[in-house]
């Protein structure tokens, strides 16, 4: 039996389908494992949906618990638009009349099979191993016991963004709200499924005051820490077994939102909710974990605030920094981006004065914000990013070990004055804490694969401040030869009087005739 | 059997019809643009993505071009007869979208997302190093749609600057929805609420300022609209700024959904109507820069008019303004076209060259191109034109650019008008409601011969009033370039 199958296999090609416990030949590894098994006394499968890449060696497993007989036939697409289920196979399974229980309720050779599980008794299983077609659509499977079709039907998406959400079914709803509303209270205008395991729109047949409710099931392959990234406009939310990971709620413009769970490995529940009011409208799901790389779970790009589009590196010309004023992520709405031919950069968020990061390797992506319309804060393009403080550098505090002001998106007692750029286009910034006038002055330095950057701030002002500090770093400080190590990926060295308080590296600041200097060294830690 | 004479009359007729529609053909092709205006392309330096945000002319050899991505290049030889020898230089890089931009004594002056600044190269090596923020009042918080616009110092040496809505719909960043004029000194005075997502912003030519605002959610349609200091220009999100300014005075009401700015306007003293409507879908759909024609007649016969930028249809719209009762209104018509990508800056030179910068990036436009740099000049053909629409007591006057056939332009025939306004609404955009017909009574030519006085029923305050004059002939027999015009009643004279 097993080596007649194998010829038959051999002789088939592309539509190698096997039987066999062990693997065939070619197929010791494959792309993609999927169990579905019938639930008892249901007629149904439990995956009613699941989706596979073109091409893919697919291994699925058929598990048959019932007390009655079932089998899985995979189909093609119908040709009636949005498919018939495989109902042609069914049609010809009740033509096969008396043959049919000989044939065990299979049609063979019919042109729409493309595999086969057999007929499963129950308590048993069957595996099959095949290749997923080539073309993108989605591909039903059935049981043709006879009238168990109706309900134990499924659909295969061949598709390259396959993923691990099965059944995944929409609600859609019509509605005018301004924030997510409680769509269990309400009739959903229509159903269905997404066999491709992909939360999109498409379904929906209006453009304004709608609503999603998405569930299916998620495969996650490892205990850990998973991170779902909603990004919509309007509103939507994220729900894993009913727990809200993402709230990315109200009225907005394509706006990304995060949230980290930490979930056991197994299939989860999952759930978007999504509304849209008037205008543009999107929605687009991530997700991350052990050993998953940050994978979308929509078709498309993210139109706005999530991972966006990338390949327009900027880069300084050489000997010279190149000067990007943008949304940049973790600097602000005010950033300026400076990337140093030397290898290093940084940016300065000129909402609250401060640089915010600094990192190595290649400077910006301009593919965010230089791309349609350009939604969105854009993340540094290398490595070894070092994020510092949020809120204001500066601060007048009541004494040395009093706590830092709250950090505010704009720190209202600062004036941003503009920069002046030298013969090398560096960058030195000038801004003002009410009297103080400040110039803050980057250095990149070459050496080493990376370099690093030296900073000096002057200070100047007519009546000095009392009590005026400088928050160099905060985090996990320790007092290292030659500087304080910051959470250990980071050394400042100065050679100014430095404590560590709260957290904190603080720097008094001390001026001698009405001016003071401040002078840092910022190196990766080793 | 009489039908054959019948047939053979019908044939006669027919052939007549046939043979004076071919002579007119002869006589007068439709007029184009190419009658009176040259565009031309200016060819940009190779590889460089250049989308047009906003012009300076520098003097006159030298023309500035901000981009979206934040450069600042200086065009040399944009003045020349041959554009192919123009040269280019990269005089500053990364600005924020700097979406206004002006030159004087060495400094450019411009409005970027988060400031108002200057720059200027101060060791003279062709590259700007000083970068100086003027004020930075308002806030940002990343969204795509919090664009400022900002025009060059007005006599008093303050910049107008207008916020678009974050998202085009709220104020959740602080300003959001304002105009600002920022002085020489730095400091901001807030100036207007009520704006929802201009496109551009600049003078006419007594200097008072207008910016467009396209069409959403409490603009109808879009259109051009008055920056009166004080003022409520309809878009109420950003009101709840109002307390913080205490030069505006009492905070305007919130105004009905629903209603129309005519009625809302009786209730609400600070709303400044709708200077003129620039009808969605009819007359171009995303205005953009402002102008004026300030070139006393270099650029051809509308001198002292408005010439507003259309990015979708990559259009320029030409506008004449007046003031009734102290309240700005008037006629916009189609213009200038075919250009390659959509217009977002215009800037005019004394010498009657007109420059365009255009984008398709985002908003999809006409033209085929993803951005390009453009002049046109005119070639002193006068073309046949309304010149000027008025309103008078009765009806409507019109100046023309050309003696007109006093025997077509006299014949009320000669003439169709109708009317229609916008929902005032919290939704987006708005149908054209309230449709009004207008009879056209009585027509007088004026004794110059190239104006007439057009007797008109039942005119509409708040109204679009769509004046087509399709059988208007000059006294050479030619036909009007366009034949459409758009005037919108605010106030009646007294």
């Amino acid at each position: 039996m097993k080596s007649r199958l194998l010829t038959f296999a051999a002789l088939c090609g592309a539509t190698l389908s096997l039987h066999a416990q062990a693997p065939p030949k070619g197929f010791e590894k494959v792309d993609q494992e999927i169990t579905i098994s019938t639930l008892q006394a249901a007629m149904k499968y439990d995956v009613r949906s699941f989706s596979v890449k073109p091409n893919a060696k697919v291994k699925l497993t058929f598990k048959n618990p019932d007390d009655l007989p079932h089998n899985l036939i995979l189909c093609t697409p119908g040709k009636s638009k949005g498919g018939d289920k495989g109902k042609e196979v069914i049609d010809a399974v009740l033509k096969l009349g008396e043959k049919g229980v000989e044939q065990n309720w299979e049609p063979k050779g019919h042109p729409r099979i493309l595999h086969s599980t057999g007929m499963v008794q129950p308590k048993k299983e069957s595996v099959i191993w095949f290749r997923a077609p080539k073309k993108e659509g989605n591909y039903p499977y059935i049981c043709t016991f006879p009238g168990h079709f109706e309900l134990m039907n499924g659909m295969m998406a061949v598709s390259k963004r396959a993923n691990p959400v099965t059944n995944l079914t929409y609600k859609f709803y019509h509605g005018k709200w301004d924030k997510l509303p409680d769509f269990s209270k309400m009739e959903p205008k229509k159903t269905g499924t997404l066999a491709s395991g992909l939360f999109e729109l498409s379904p929906k047949d209006r453009d304004n005051e709608f609503g999603f409710v998405f569930t299916g099931d998620i495969e996650c392959p490892k205990d850990g820490i998973y991170t779902f990234t909603v990004t919509s406009d309007d509103g939507s939310s994220l729900y894993i077994d009913n727990t809200r990971v993402v709230n990315n709620d109200g009225v907005h413009p394509a706006k990304a939102t995060k949230g980290q769970v930490r979930l056991k490995a197994g299939k989860r529940k999952i759930e978007v909710r999504y509304f849209e009011g008037g205008g543009e409208q999107s929605l687009f799901v991530e997700w991350a974990g052990p050993g998953v790389k940050k994978q979308p779970l929509s078709p498309g790009a993210a139109s706005g605030g999530g991972s966006g589009p990338s390949g327009m590196l900027i880069a300084a010309a050489d000997g010279e920094a190149a000067i990007y004023r943008n949304f940049i992520a973790d600097a602000g709405s005010r950033a300026i981006g400076v990337g140093y031919s030397e290898g290093v950069n940084l940016t300065f968020d000129a909402n609250n004065m401060r640089v915010a990061q600094i990192w190595q390797g290649d400077f910006m992506d301009g593919a965010r914000h230089w791309n349609g319309r350009g939604q969105g804060f854009q993340p540094p393009a290398g490595d070894a990013v070092i994020k510092l403080p949020a809120g204001a550098a500066f601060a007048s505090l009541d004494s040395a070990s009093a706590a830092w002001p709250k950090a505010e998106t704009r720190s209202s007692e600062f004036r941003f004055r503009g920069y002046h750029l030298n013969k090398k286009q560096q960058p030195r910034f000038h801004y003002e804490m009410g009297e103080v006038a400040i110039k803050d002055t980057p250095v990149p330095v070459a050496g080493g694969e990376y370099g690093h950057l030296t900073r000096s701030l002057q200070l100047s002002a007519k009546n000095a401040p009392a009590n005026l500090y400088f928050r160099a770093a905060s985090g996990h400080i320790t007092v290292a030869p030659g500087g304080f190590i910051i959470n250990g990926d980071l050394m400042i060295s100065t050679k100014s009087k430095a404590t560590i308080e709260a957290n904190e590296l603080r720097l008094p600041v001390e001026f001698k005739n009405g001016s003071a200097k401040i002078e840092l060294t910022y190196k990766w830690a080793q | 059997m009489k039908t054959p004479p019948a047939f053979t009359k019908f044939s006669a007729t027919r052939a007549c019809i046939s043979s004076m529609l071919a002579a007119t053909a002869l006589a007068a092709a439709a007029p184009t643009m190419e009658d009176f205006y040259l565009r031309e392309e200016i060819p940009l330096p190779e590889g460089e993505v250049m989308e047009g945000a906003s012009i300076s002319i520098i003097d006159d050899k030298r023309v500035a071009l901000a981009t979206r991505r934040g450069d600042v290049w200086i065009c040399d030889g944009a003045f020349g007869e041959d554009l192919s020898k123009v040269t280019w230089s990269k005089f500053a890089s990364g600005l924020h979208e700097p979406l206004g931009m002006s030159h004087k004594d060495g400094w450019f002056t411009f409005t970027q997302r988060p400031d108002v600044s200057r720059m200027r190269d101060s060791d003279g090596d062709g590259r700007a190093d000083q970068f100086v923020t003027v004020a930075a009042p308002w806030g940002i918080n990343g969204d795509y749609h919090e664009y400022a616009f900002g025009t060059p110092p007005d006599k008093d040496g303050n910049v107008w600057v207008v916020l678009c809505l974050t998202g085009s719909f709220n104020a959740n960043s602080p300003w959001r929805g304002w105009c600002f004029r920022i002085t020489p000194d730095g400091k901001s005075i807030p100036t207007c609420s009520g704006i929802r997502s201009p496109g551009g912003i600049g003078f006419n030519m007594e200097g008072d300022v207008f910016y467009c605002d396209n069409q959403g959610t409490w603009n109808g349609s879009s259109s051009l609209k008055h920056l009166k200091p004080g003022g409520f220009v309809g878009n109420p999100n950003g009101n709840k700024f109002w307390e913080q300014a205490p030069n505006m005075g009492p905070k305007p009401a919130e105004p009905k959904s629903g209603s129309r700015i005519e009625t809302e306007r009786k209730r609400i003293p600070q709303l400044v109507p709708t200077a003129v409507w620039l009808p969605h879908g009819k007359l171009g759909q995303s205005p953009t820069g402002i102008i004026p024609d300030d070139t006393k007649g270099a650029f051809g016969p509308f001198a002292g008019q408005v010439l507003v930028g259309e990015q979708t249809h990559s259009q320029v719209q030409r506008v004449f303004l007046e003031k009734i009762n102290g309240v700005y209104q008037g006629a916009a018509f189609p213009f200038l076209g075919g250009y390659r990508s959509g217009i977002v800056p215009l800037r005019l030179a004394a010498d009657g060259s007109l420059f365009v910068g255009t984008t398709n990036r985002g908003w999809g436009a006409r033209g085929g191109l993803p951005f390009s740099f453009e002049r046109t000049r005119w070639n002193g053909k006068v073309p046949f034109e309304i010149h000027e629409m008025r309103i008078t007591k009765d009806g409507f006057e019109l100046t023309f650019t050309e003696e007109i056939d006093p025997k077509t332009a006299g014949d009320k025939a000669s003439y169709s008008m109708n009317s229609w306004t916008y929902v005032y609404q919290s939704g987006y955009g708005s149908p054209e409601v309230d449709k009004t017909a207008q009879a056209i009574e009585s027509v007088t030519v004026g004794a110059d011969k190239k104006s007439v006085r057009l007797k008109v029923a039942n005119r509409q305050a708040g109204h679009c009033h769509h004046l087509k004059s399709a059988g208007v002939r000059s006294k050479s027999g030619g036909e009007l370039w366009h034949q459409n015009a758009y005037y919108t009643i605010n106030e009646f004279p007294k």
